[in-house]
This record gives structure tokens, sequence and C-alpha cells, in this order.
């Protein structure tokens, strides 16, 4: 995953870098949402930038995902627009979830340690949405779909005693999560690379 | 807004409400616990094993003792390292010692004395490749157990080492975590005492050598003082080899650690330091007392002064980190003279002017002790979680939780490191 960044901006450059020789653009989205799932319905931020071309974007992201446990999905985005002047399109996403902010080390009454780690796992998120265009190179995205974000969780409850070794217990936790997620996006291109 | 567009976010809106129930928050859960399995061997062959055993690797350090060239370091339950430390920056760990059970030790001539669970063991060390068993004296430390009250399958048999054994099972995500998922299991620690497992090292200077501040055994002259329980149990050690029990005098419950000045003992409990007169040896008679808040408290002293450590956390409670100094003029009634703050302070030695005190993971501090109403701190050694203390002869022996430590204090304002033994728990 941590290539995927350096090579997605080495593509988007060498996009704006490129003559004109399609109908292309440099499009980037800004979302806020509600993923609402079994256990909760928490807010998620995303941002994705990428390059539209004949009716496909084709993009890199990152976000804010607080659903029962706060992670950072980093997914690379593809999207198909469809119908009249675009106004309806299909998106999918796929990366990696990192964990973050969840870690804990705790003592009850000093007698027992608790530490809380986490680490990351898949994340998916795919639907369907409706475009309005706004002003100029301006337009508000409403998106629906079903996201999955899978994390594991190592608890360890290690127990103080007079003299070591002293008991310990080990939780291994392994999460996966489904969501409807609902998303209110601004989708606005950066320069019309055919025109 | 287009009637189209009022269609589209319309339905957009109502999807997830529908399909919210459809979807699910999946878990799985594999929970390992550990239980220790205690490893049985017959008294006599127990016995057998006291003896200069192979060297073993520092794992578990206890206490600590000096004598001459050698250095005793008590393997909490399981034994004693013997190490030749003729050369301090280069000191060879040459045996082990095997007393199951051992927390406490102290030397008196060519005599090693060590607890071993409720027993206590003479051991001749007069050359510490070869030591031999002597004498055990039985059922000296009635207030010794196993975690838990745990008493073992067999009285006769001695738990000489525990074997983990981990399971992994699945379980359901709603059950309960740690101590409110204990399902009738019982986690047994290796041994379980009236002394804290970081009461390391120990402090005293007689004919047989020097321990540290946090000793639960010590010597004047001819006689064994050993704490238990609420009792100070007096040994009759005129016979080196041979010692008998001649006086049990009870102090309190909660006493932790005690250091010998004179014909004085000075004993450290959770609620205050007593000061003990043996002027008759067998018969220690209280002499003063200095009540503090509930918290450990190591002490030395010397002619004219007492140095209390007071640490809180975990097993000493309180709140209290700091280092008492005590005016002793009036023994009787010792006073304070002032307090300094510290961080977790555990153990302390003293040489002469130069004050040295474990502040737990704050390190070694080193003061100039010269003007007690105004310590100078000299130097600080940081990186290092240090327990105990034992400045001897212009070496300080550190006992700290990765390792044994030996500094050259020649310059009392920047310690010099001789040498480390590393502590490996596998």
């Amino acid at each position: 995953m941590r290539f995927l960044i350096p090579i997605c901006l080495l593509v988007c450059c060498s996009v704006y870098s490129q003559k004109p020789a399609c109908s292309c653009s440099f499009q980037s989205i800004l979302s806020a949402g509600l993923a609402a799932g079994k256990s909760a319905a928490m807010p998620i931020f995303q941002g994705s930038a990428g390059v539209n071309f004949n009716n496909y974007f084709i993009g890199i992201g990152a976000g804010i995902d607080a659903y029962r446990y706060n992670t950072i999905p980093i997914f690379a985005d593809l999207r198909r627009d469809f119908g009249k002047k675009n106004t309806a399109f299909l998106y999918s996403q796929a990366g990696y979830n990192i964990p973050y902010n969840n870690e804990s080390v705790h003592n009850i009454f000093g007698a027992t340690r608790i530490t809380d780690k986490f680490g990351g796992g898949l994340y998916l998120d795919a639907g369907i949405g409706y475009r309005i265009h706004l002003k100029g190179s301006h337009r508000l995205l409403l998106s629906t779909g079903y996201s999955y974000k899978k994390l594991s969780n190592n608890v360890t409850y290690s127990y103080r005693c007079i003299t070591a070794p002293c008991g310990e217990d080990r939780y291994y936790y392994e999460y996966s999560l489904g969501r409807i997620i609902t998303k209110i996006s601004w989708e606005f291109n950066k320069r019309r690379m055919a025109d | 807004m287009k009637p189209i567009t009022k269609i589209a976010a319309l339905t957009l809106a109502i999807l997830p409400v529908i399909f919210s129930s459809c979807v699910k928050d999946s878990c799985k859960k594999m929970h390992t616990y550990s239980y220790f399995v205690p490893v049985y061997k017959t008294k006599d062959e127990v016995k057998a094993n006291i003896r200069s055993n192979s060297p073993k690797e520092v794992a578990y350090p206890g206490k600590i003792y000096i004598r001459g060239n050698y250095i005793f370091l008590n393997e909490i339950n399981k034994g004693i390292h013997v190490i030749d430390n003729s050369n301090p920056s280069q000191p060879v760990n040459i045996a082990f010692i095997d007393i199951p059970g051992t927390l406490d030790l102290a030397v008196k001539g060519n005599t090693l004395y060590a607890d071993m669970y409720t027993d206590l063991v003479a051991i001749d060390i007069t050359n510490p490749g070869t030591v031999v068993l002597k004498k055990l004296v039985e059922n000296i430390f009635p207030h010794r157990y196993y975690g838990g009250g745990f008493l073992g399958s067999n009285a006769q048999d001695i738990i000489i080492d525990w074997v983990r054994k981990d399971t992994t099972v699945m379980e359901s995500c709603d059950n309960p975590r740690g101590i409110f998922n204990m399902d009738g299991r019982v986690f047994l620690s290796t041994a379980n005492n009236t002394s804290p497992a970081s009461s390391l090292g120990s402090g005293t200077l007689n004919s047989g050598g020097q321990g540290g501040s946090m000793a639960r055994f010590t010597l004047i002259r001819d006689r064994l003082y050993i704490l238990s329980g609420a009792d100070i149990d007096v040994f009759n050690v005129s016979n080196e080899h041979s010692p008998t029990l001649s006086g049990t005098t009870t102090v309190t419950w909660d006493i932790e650690t005690i250091y010998p000045f004179l014909d004085k003992l000075f004993i450290g409990a959770r609620n205050g330091m007593y000061i003990y007169d043996v002027s008759n040896p067998d018969v220690p008679v209280q002499a003063g007392k200095f009540a503090h808040v509930r918290v450990c408290d190591p002490v030395i002293a010397d002619n004219t002064y007492a140095y209390v450590t007071l640490r809180s956390g975990s097993e000493c409670q309180g709140f209290t980190n700091q280092l008492d100094i005590l005016q002793l003029n009036n023994l009787s009634n010792p006073s304070l003279l002032k307090s300094y703050k510290l961080k977790n302070p555990h153990g302390l030695s003293k040489d002469d002017n130069t004050l040295f005190i474990c502040d737990g993971a704050d390190g070694l501090k080193v003061y100039n002790a010269s003007d007690v109403n105004n310590l100078q701190l000299l130097d600080h050694v940081s990186g290092m979680d240090t327990y105990d203390v034992i400045a001897y002869n212009k070496v300080a022996l550190v006992v700290a939780k990765d390792g044994l430590y030996q500094y050259d204090y020649t310059n009392t304002s920047s310690l010099k490191l001789l040498s480390k033994i590393s502590i490996n728990k596998q």
C-alpha cells in the first residue's frame, strides 16, 4: 500500500504533463457521509483524486472512518458515469484500512495491565450515485452503497503476581464490519485536458 | 430542484434505511490463556541438588549479597547465582545453587543462609565453586504459601518449577474478558509470600559481607534476624552451620525490610519505620517508631540519621514518592528533618557522604549528603529501571530490570560503567 500513493501521484503528474490527447480531466472528490450498520451510525470523511476519461474515473483516496473502531482507509477509486449528462454513476473503492487512535495500555488497581493493539485489514466500498451539476466545473454527488472493513484486535491481560511468571490472558478478535454508506460529495475538475 | 433530482435524492436517502438491516458485523474471538502446572521433587532430591551446579543465565533477579570477591544473586524462587567478581569489569557467573522457593539470603563468615519456602537452609560457601548444604531447619516461615493458597498435592514434595501451559479456545465475542472471564480457572503464580517481588537487594554490613536496603534477612554478630510475617525471628548462628531459633518478637504486619546499625535494627514497614534495640540479641525491644503514610519504605541509617525512601504504586499503595531524612538524636522519637521529592524511589545505599538512590524508572541518583538539609545531586544515571544498590569499595552494584550493573564511583560526579550482566527471560 505504501507504493500506491507515489505511483498514483506519478500517474496524476504524468497526466498533467502530457499533451492533450484525449478527453481527460483531473478530478477531485471530497465526501462526507454516514456509515450505518448493525452496531451504530458513524460519520465518515473521504477525499479522492484522479483522472476522468471517457466516462471513467480512476483515482486514489483516503479518509476517516469512525464506525466501531477508528480507521484510516486508503483506497483505489474507480467510477463509471452513465445516463444523460452523466447524471448517474457507479463507484467502487478497494484498499486497506489502517487503525488509529484505538490502542491503549491501562492498569486496573495496579494489579492487571491491559494492552490493546489493533491491526488493519481490507476496505471495500461500492455503490451508486447521482450527480447534480452546479456552476462551472463543480458538481454535487449523492451516493449510497455497501461498505466493508476488516480489522483485528489483540488484547492482553497481564496479571500481576508476587513473583514472575504471572498469568496472562490473550484475546484475538477479527472484525468484519458491513455498513450501508450514504455520502454527499463535492466533485470538481482542475482542468479540462482535451479542451 | 428538478423532479428527477428530487427522486434520485429521495431514493438514495431511502436505500440505506431499507438495507441497513441487511448488513451485519461479524466477530471471531480466540482466547489464549496461560496457567501453570507444578513440577515436584521430593525433599531428599531437592536437598541433594543444593550444591554448585552449572551456571544459569539470570532471568528473574532478586536480592543480592556481596561477600569478598563474590556476588550471591537470588534468582527468585529458583536459587542463587554465584558470580566471581574479582574483576568488576568482567564478572563471571561460575555456579548456580538450586534452592526452590528462595527469596532472601544473608552471609555470615563462610555460611550462606537462605529460605526455601517454609524452611531455612545453611550452606557452606567456603569454596563458592563447590558449596555444601550443612543444615535445613524446617517450618521456619509458616507464612509462605504458593499463589492462590495452593499447597501442592503432597506436603512432602517440593515444587521446584512451574510449567506454563497455553490453551487457545474459540469464544463468543459477547463473553466478558479478563478477570471477569476466569471460567473457574486458577492462575498460579510461582509462589507467594509477604515480601513484594520488587524487594530486591539487601543492605547490611557485617562480618560476612554486604547486602542492600531491601533485605528481610540480616546479621548482627552471632544472630541472624529474619522478618517472617509480623515477626522478627532470631537465630543463634554462633555455630555458623547450625542455626537455632533463639527468639521471636512480634512487630506488626506489613514489615518489609530490615537494616542493622550497631546494636539497632531499623525495620521498614508500610505504615512507618521501627527501631529495635538488640542489646539483648535474642529479645529485640522496640526503641522507637516513626509513622508515615501507607507506602513501601526501605531504610538505611548511620550514626545520626535514618534515610527512608517512600514509594507508592501497586502493592505499596499510597501516593508518596520521596526521601525522608530522620534525625536519630532521640531514638525513642525519631523526627523528620527534611523530605526530598523523587519519582519512585526503591533501594538506597550510602558510602561516607555519598548517597545512592534507585529511583525506579528514573534511574540511579547520586547525592552529596554531607549536608542532609541540602542534598546535592552529583550524578544521574538514567536509562535503566533500578531496584536496589549496594555501594561498597568504590563499586556500586545496581540491580535493574534489565540487568545487574556495576559502576565505578571513584568520581562521584561521573559514574563509570564497569560491567553489566544482562537478564535473559527467554
